[in-house]
């Protein structure tokens, strides 16, 4: 399968100096979904909008179904794309009926096709309802089946569960996930709820300070985060650095074998606190400073003598108490090496 | 294989067609006044000397006492019954709630009028003076001159204080009386620190109309027979046809009401945005034994403002039918009955409402979608009639009708035209915050589903902003139907409309002629204002 969309060397600047998004290169295959995580601020949103048509791209080219549609300065309008957006704040037109917001983008009207899509998100019996007589999780899968009512290939989702209470946004996560494979559509999903971004997501591309951190499956994104920020966004890593010895690594934790082949000398490790294991012992080197229960864990922060402060998270049946020394036990498969591929 | 780009600039600014209409909008409105000045400053020194030496001094003195008096009592009603209403115990305050806002329904200068024919030469009064006590008229107890124009203009102006407060109070939050109460703070001292602050901006706007609109007044002041600006303009140019005089105190006008906007910018300034996420109403403030003083108090100011006069306005018309020369003046006469005076209100007024909507939307759309000096300079522009009274715009288009437009002058479109450039800024302010909460992402919605800027115009904006353009029509309508000084001054020879109507027979104290067409007036008042009413109260609920 080909890509549907391709995104080279994307740059955006706005006034001020301030750069919104830097050298942005990306591609989305058909039917694929492709999550975009990152802070607010980083420049996520814009991207969307260079995408749909919105924006002027300073420099870099998007290839959407293999023609050219934005490079510097000159751009297709939104409307000759064909590309679904749904919108954060949903953005549904509330002169119209439900069946009428579905079937906006339906030339020539097409009724069959508007009973289609609200059999899918299942919302028949709303059909002739206005906006406002319809929940927020409604709203949303109307928002959803609008974009896709034109069949595009490609639909944009920016923050679409934003605006929703927790249970609903997990239900909905699932339902949105079945719908766009369902009509094998291509996505692109913003988020910065990275546990939206991993559930939803074929590959994942994170994204700080306008520029794409790293851009793979959910599965490495974790396994193997690339730099710091990606493993702090996407797990809450604790980190460690590690130098080489003649006989293994060197770290504030003792020295450590590590399963590295590199050449790198010096080492960054991340350690997620589910790995962490804790023992218990008198003249262990680091001190319990602070726990909260979570219902099946507890969290702790943990401090090393050098001040440094990990986090963990432990199953309730092991318990330790505040002002406790503590060793911390660690396989060596539970240590990730940023950067290193 | 790469393709090449099929693509245009997207528009950084608005398209041409749009800052043309615009633009010529803006233009046309900002001519006459620029024109009035440039005649003002024609004017030789004579005249300019010689006003400034007789007229100038008591004009200002009466003009700036008579706007600062009826403000400051306005204001004060207005605040006291919007506080009775909203936030006591007063009893039956759902009724009154709506009542204290009815004398809107009644134009400043007919309120003047029932006043007359009570206490004015040949009222009600001084006929049972004589005929009961066989008393000659005695002229000191008439109702006219200064505190009788004040009285009028403060019972018919209070209405813009009273809802405009009456609206910030009902949307201020429980939580912040009871957090001021928390914090150990009486009743008293919660009013004085922060009800009444929360009510600045409200008071504010409030204070402004009823301010400019004392300024611009030219029916009660020349009915109740007050020297202001507007009057002495109105017989510099009907009684010694000099235009270059009018033109001076015209200039010198603009200039007072310049002052006052700029005035009430500086203090407007910083807003009060209030944070309302679970918004719950407040609780009355018990009156005690205040209440039945207070429930007084309320039944007084309507029994002023609102049942005399209607009553007065009711007797009257019975008169005028039973009356046979009333009867043939007013109801029969073959030739300009009240019916053609209806006829040609009704038509003035919808022929200004529909333009100045049309026209109002460019300059809207401009100024909230492409913000920027271009659109700001014609907003500006646009909005200056607001500051003007309808006697200096009149007159700037009598100046310009005479020297460039003479196939129009004397014809009805030149009321028609003041009309649109004294009340375009009303449908301008309504059209630009119903464009402002339209979100961009319903027009990108519509963009990215493959709908062309002009079909997204037609079936996304257009219907959304259908309902402010009929309540923007509605109130050019009503300023419209109730205009007076411009009718007087630009109309075709025998051309009546209903203001006219009202006004004639009363200067000449002939009130049985006058009054039928008041009572008309007022009724036909009463349909796009209980629109506009019933619109305002649905967008607070909200």
């Amino acid at each position: 399968m080909g890509s549907v969309l391709e995104v080279e060397d994307l740059g955006k600047h706005y006034a001020r100096g301030q750069s919104a998004l830097q050298d942005v290169t990306f591609a989305v295959e058909a039917g694929e979904i492709l999550t975009v995580l990152g802070p607010s601020g980083c420049g996520k949103t814009t991207l969307l909008r260079l995408i749909a048509g919105f924006e002027v791209p300073d420099c870099g080219v998007i290839r959407f179904g293999g023609r050219v549609v934005a490079q510097r300065g000159s751009v297709l309008p939104a409307e000759e794309r064909g590309i679904g957006m749904v919108f954060q704040d949903f953005a549904l037109f509330p002169h119209l009926s439900v069946a009428q917001n579905i079937g906006f983008g339906l030339r020539p009207s097409a009724p069959k096709r508007v009973d289609e899509l609200l059999e899918l998100i299942g919302l028949l019996p709303e059909r002739d309802r206005f906006i406002h007589q319809i929940s927020g999780g409604q709203q949303q899968r109307v928002a959803l089946a609008r974009a896709l009512a034109p069949a595009p290939a490609l639909v944009l989702l920016d923050e679409p569960f934003s605006n929703l209470d927790l249970s609903e946004r997990l239900r909905l996560r699932e339902e949105v996930k079945n719908i766009l494979k369902q009509t094998a559509t291509a996505a692109i999903f913003v988020t910065h709820d990275c546990s939206e971004a991993l559930s939803l997501g074929d590959r994942v591309a994170v994204i700080d300070h306008g520029q794409i951190q790293q851009w793979d499956t959910p599965e490495q994104v974790y396994r193997a985060p690339r730099n710091r920020f990606v493993a702090q966004f996407i797990g809450r890593a604790n980190f460690l650095e590690a130098r080489r010895t003649a006989t293994g690594w060197q770290t504030e934790l003792g020295d450590l074998d590590l399963d590295y082949r590199g050449p790198l000398a010096q080492l960054d490790l991340a350690v997620y606190p589910e790995s962490v294991r804790l023992v218990c012992d008198e003249c262990g080197p680091v001190e319990v400073r602070d726990r909260s229960f979570l219902g099946r864990d507890y969290h702790y922060k943990l401090r090393f003598p050098s001040g440094r402060v990990w986090q963990a998270q432990i199953p309730q049946n092991e318990t330790f108490s505040i002002g406790q020394r503590v060793r911390i036990v660690l396989p060596k498969e539970q240590f990730v090496v940023l950067g290193s591929h | 294989m790469r393709n090449i780009v099929e693509a245009r600039p997207i528009p950084r600014t608005a398209p041409l067609p749009l800052r043309l209409a615009a633009g010529g909008v803006a233009a046309l409105l900002g001519l006459p006044l620029v024109y009035l000045l440039v005649r003002s400053l024609e004017a030789d020194q004579a005249t300019w000397s010689s006003l400034f030496a007789t007229q100038l001094a008591p004009l200002l003195i009466t003009t700036f006492s008579l706007a600062v008096t009826v403000t400051t009592l306005a204001v004060a009603l207005g605040v006291g019954l919007a506080f009775l209403v909203e936030r006591t115990d007063l009893p039956g305050r759902g009724l009154w709630r709506v009542l204290c806002a009815m004398p809107l329904v009644i134009p400043p200068y007919v309120g003047a009028f029932c006043y007359l024919t009570l206490l004015g030469p040949q009222g009600l009064l001084e006929q049972w003076l004589a005929t009961q006590l066989g008393v000659a008229a005695i002229p000191q107890v008439r109702l006219i001159g200064f505190p009788a124009a004040v009285l009028v203009l403060v019972l018919f102006t209070y209405p813009f204080v009273y809802l405009l407060v009456g609206a910030q109070l009902r949307g201020t939050d429980r939580s912040l009386i009871e957090a001021a109460r928390a914090c150990g703070q009486g009743a008293w001292q919660t009013f004085w620190r922060v009800t009444l602050p929360l009510m600045r901006p409200a008071i504010g706007a409030g204070g402004l109309l009823v301010g400019l609109y004392a300024l611009a007044d030219f029916g009660v002041v020349s009915l109740l027979r007050v020297e202001t600006f507007t009057a002495a303009i109105y017989t510099q140019l009907t009684t010694r046809y000099d235009r270059s005089g009018a033109a001076v105190l015209s200039a010198v006008l603009i200039l007072i009401a310049f002052m006052v906007l700029w005035a009430e910018q500086r203090l407007q300034g910083r807003r009060v945005a209030q944070l309302r996420s679970a918004w719950r109403p407040s609780l009355p403030v018990p009156l005690g034994v205040w209440r039945l003083p207070a429930l007084g108090a309320v039944v007084g100011v309507l029994g002023l403002s609102l049942f005399l006069p209607m009553g007065l306005l009711i007797a009257w018309t019975i008169e005028s039918l039973t009356d046979e020369s009333a009867m043939a003046a007013v109801w029969t006469a073959s030739y300009n009955n009240i019916w053609s005076g209806l006829f040609n209100s009704l038509g003035v007024a919808m022929a200004a409402a529909t333009i100045a909507a049309i026209a109002a939307l460019p300059v809207a759309l401009w100024s909230v979608r492409y913000p920027g000096v271009g659109a700001n300079f014609a907003y500006r522009i646009s909005q200056l009639g607001y500051a003007l009274p309808g006697l200096v715009v009149a007159l700037s288009l009598v100046f310009l009708g005479n020297r460039y437009l003479g196939w129009l002058y004397g014809t009805v479109a030149m009321v028609v035209i003041a009309c649109i450039v004294r009340f375009l800024p009303e449908a301008l302010q309504g059209l630009r915050s119903a464009l402002a909460q339209i979100s961009p992402s319903l027009e990108e919605a519509s963009r990215s589903l493959g709908h062309r800027p002009f079909s997204t115009w037609c079936r996304v904006v257009f219907p959304l902003l259908w309902p402010s353009l009929l309540a923007a029509w509605s109130l050019v309508f009503l300023s419209s139907l109730r205009e007076l000084p411009a009718t007087l001054l630009l109309r075709p020879a025998g051309f009546d409309t209903l203001s006219v109507r009202i006004w004639i027979p009363a200067s000449e104290s002939i009130y049985s002629h006058a009054a039928p067409a008041a009572l008309l007036l007022v009724l036909t008042s009463l349909v796009p204002l209980s629109f506009l009413f019933v619109r305002a109260r649905a967008g607070e609920g909200r």
